[in-house]
C-alpha cells in the first residue's frame, strides 16, 4: 500500500503540474471556468487516491489520464455556454493566437489530446497509447489525421508567430 | 515547425495563482468522508453542513433574469461517493467566480443559462429605484435581479418565498412557468415588464443599442425608421403578464424560464430628503458618485429599501424529500471594475475611465 502524499508533498505536485493540468482540462472541455473544476477535482483526487509518487514519470502519466478521464466524465449540458473567454486565463499575446485556440478546440477531443500529448509534452504514439489505452495504430492515425488538421489551422491559416 | 508554433500557443497558456491557492485550500481542508469542496461559483453541500458566502452581485433587470437547476457533475472520491448518496443541491449565482469572501459577479455580455446579470442602461448596478413624489410621501422601493441557479441530482422543482417584498415573475402570455405561485400585494409598485428578449428581438435591440453615439447624453434623435423599431420592441413588453409573489414554485428544467424574468423588489420605504439625495437617484452620469463621500450612507440606505429580506429556498427531490437554504439578501461596496468588466452596455472607455471608483453593489450570501 502507497504511503500516504503528505500535505506538503501534495502542494508541492500540485504547483508542479497545475498548468499542465490545466492545459489538458481546458484542450477537452473549452471552458476556463470547467477546466478549472476539474483542475480542483485531480488535485482532491490526488490525495484521495494516493497514487506512487516517487516515480515522477509514472506520476505524471497518471495526473495525465485521471484529468482525461475527469473530463470525460464531466457533463455539459445543452444549455451550458461558455461563459468566459479564454482571455481571462491566458497570456496569449495577439487575437490570432486566441483564433488559433479556438479553431484547435474545433477538432475533435481525442485529437486534440493526442496533439497535445505529443506536440506539447513531446510522448511517442507508444507512450501515448499507454496513456490513453488505445491501440498504437489507432493513435498512429489519429496523429496523422490531426497533423493534417493542425497544418491548415497553423500554417495554411497564415499563423505567424515571429 | 508546427511543433514550434503549437507549443508557443500553449505555453501561454497558464493556470492563475489564484486558482492553484484555491484547489490547495481545498486540498488543505480535505478529510475522507466529510468533504467540502468549495468549485468555482458553487458551494456544494451534504445538507448538513451549511457555510457562509457572502456574494456580491451587479445584475439589473433590463434583459430579465431566470432562475434554473442543472444536473451536477459526479466527483471521485469517497467523500463525493457519500454526499452522493444524499440528497443535495448546489446554489450558485451566475456563472462568475464565488469565494468565501465578498465579491463581485461580473455582468454578461447577454444573458444565458448560467449568467443572469445584465445591465439596463441607466442602472449599473444591480438595482433600480422606484422614487415616489410629494404626493406619496416621497416612498422610495427597490428592485433587483435575482440571479441564482440551482444544480443537483434528482431534484424535482425548486420553491423560492420570501416574507418581506415580493418575488417579481414577468412572461410572454400564454408561457407561464410557474408550477405554482401565491400572489401579493404586499409591495405598492406596479410590477413591471422584465422579459428577456427572443433571438430576433435581442438581434434588434442589440442593432438599435450600436446606434447609440458614443458621447451621447440625454435623449438620443432616432431617424423614423429606427423610431417604428422602437416600437416594435415596446410592443414586445406589452405582450406579458407581470405579477409579485410572495411564493413560487419552479420546474427547472422547463424551457419556458428561458424567457422569464424573476426579480426580487422591496416594499416602498419613506425616506428623507437627505437620505434619498444619499440614493444617487439624481446622479448625472451612469457611472456614480463623484468621489466617494456618502457611499457609507447610500449603503445603509439600500439596506433600509431591501429591509433584512430573505429568500427562502425549498428543494423537493424526486423522492420527495426536501431540503431548504435561506439566502439573504445585502449590499457591499466594490469597484466598477469588478462588476462591470463583460456589461455591453458601457463603452471600455468608460470602463477605463471609472474602473477604480467604487459604488454599492447588491449582495446574496446563505444565510
Amino acid at each position: 500500500m502507497n504511503q500516504q502524499i503528505g500535505t506538503d508533498e501534495a502542494e508541492k505536485i500540485i504547483r508542479e503540474y497545475a498548468d499542465m493540468i490545466f492545459r489538458i482540462a481546458l484542450h477537452n472541455v473549452k471552458n476556463a471556468a470547467d477546466a478549472e473544476d476539474i483542475f480542483q477535482e485531480v488535485c482532491i483526487a490526488l490525495i484521495t487516491k494516493n497514487p506512487p509518487v516517487e516515480n515522477k514519470e509514472y506520476l505524471r502519466r497518471w495526473l495525465i489520464r485521471v484529468t482525461i478521464n475527469k473530463c470525460n466524465s464531466f457533463h455539459r449540458l445543452f444549455w451550458q455556454k461558455n461563459t468566459e473567454s479564454i482571455e481571462e486565463h491566458t497570456e496569449l499575446e495577439s487575437p490570432h493566437q486566441k483564433e488559433v485556440m479556438e479553431e484547435l478546440w474545433q477538432l475533435p477531443k481525442n485529437d486534440r489530446n493526442i496533439i497535445y500529448l505529443y506536440y506539447y509534452e513531446s510522448y511517442t504514439i507508444a507512450e501515448i497509447a499507454e496513456i490513453l489505452k488505445k491501440n498504437p495504430n489507432t493513435v498512429s492515425s489519429v496523429l496523422q489525421r490531426a497533423r493534417k488538421k493542425l497544418r491548415k489551422i497553423l500554417l495554411e491559416g497564415g499563423y505567424n508567430n515571429a | 515547425m508546427l511543433k514550434n508554433m503549437y507549443t508557443e500557443i500553449v505555453d501561454s497558456i497558464r493556470l492563475s495563482d489564484r486558482a492553484v491557492e484555491k484547489a490547495l485550500k481545498a486540498v488543505r481542508t480535505t478529510e475522507k468522508g466529510d468533504m467540502i469542496m468549495v468549485k468555482r461559483n458553487k458551494l456544494k453541500y451534504t445538507g448538513m453542513i451549511a457555510a457562509s458566502l457572502a456574494v456580491v452581485i451587479a445584475g439589473g433587470t433590463a434583459a430579465g433574469q431566470l432562475l434554473q437547476c442543472n444536473q451536477t457533475q459526479k466527483m471521485d472520491s469517497t467523500a463525493a461517493s457519500q454526499a452522493d448518496s444524499h440528497n443535495s443541491f448546489v446554489l450558485m449565482v451566475n456563472a462568475a467566480e464565488l469565494t468565501d469572501e465578498p465579491m463581485v459577479v461580473n455582468c454578461a455580455e447577454e444573458t444565458t443559462a448560467d449568467n443572469r446579470a445584465a445591465f439596463g442602461m441607466n442602472e449599473v448596478r444591480g438595482i433600480s429605484l422606484s422614487e415616489g413624489d410629494e404626493n406619496n410621501g416621497y416612498t422610495v422601493g427597490y428592485n433587483s435581479s435575482m440571479p441564482i441557479t440551482c444544480k443537483g441530482e434528482h431534484i424535482r422543482y425548486v420553491t423560492y418565498s420570501v416574507d418581506v417584498g415580493a418575488i417579481s415573475v414577468s412572461y410572454y402570455k400564454g408561457e407561464n412557468p410557474l408550477i405554482d405561485g401565491t400572489e401579493t400585494n404586499r409591495c405598492d409598485s406596479t410590477p413591471e415588464s422584465g422579459v428577456p428578449l427572443k433571438p430576433a428581438y435581442q438581434k434588434l435591440e442589440k442593432e438599435l443599442v450600436q446606434k447609440i453615439p458614443k458621447d451621447a447624453e440625454g435623449e438620443v434623435s432616432w431617424s423614423q425608421e429606427d423610431q417604428k423599431k422602437l416600437e416594435q420592441l415596446d410592443k414586445v413588453f406589452e405582450n406579458t403578464e407581470n405579477k409579485h409573489y410572495a411564493s413560487i414554485t419552479i420546474d427547472c428544467s422547463d424551457p419556458r424560464l428561458a424567457y422569464t424574468s424573476i426579480s426580487l423588489v422591496g416594499s416602498s420605504v419613506e425616506l428623507n430628503a437627505e437620505d434619498r439625495n444619499y440614493l444617487g437617484t439624481h446622479r448625472d452620469d451612469l457611472f456614480g458618485f463623484k468621489g466617494e463621500a456618502g457611499m457609507t450612507e447610500e449603503k445603509a440606505c439600500l439596506d433600509k429599501l431591501i429591509n433584512g429580506q430573505i429568500v427562502h429556498c425549498t428543494v423537493t427531490f424526486d423522492d420527495g424529500t426536501k431540503q431548504t437554504q435561506d439566502i439573504k439578501v445585502g449590499t457591499a461596496i466594490a469597484t466598477y471594475a469588478e462588476a462591470l468588466r463583460n456589461s455591453n452596455m458601457m463603452t471600455d472607455e468608460k470602463i477605463a475611465a471609472y474602473e477604480n471608483n467604487k459604488d454599492v453593489f447588491m449582495t446574496f450570501s446563505l444565510a
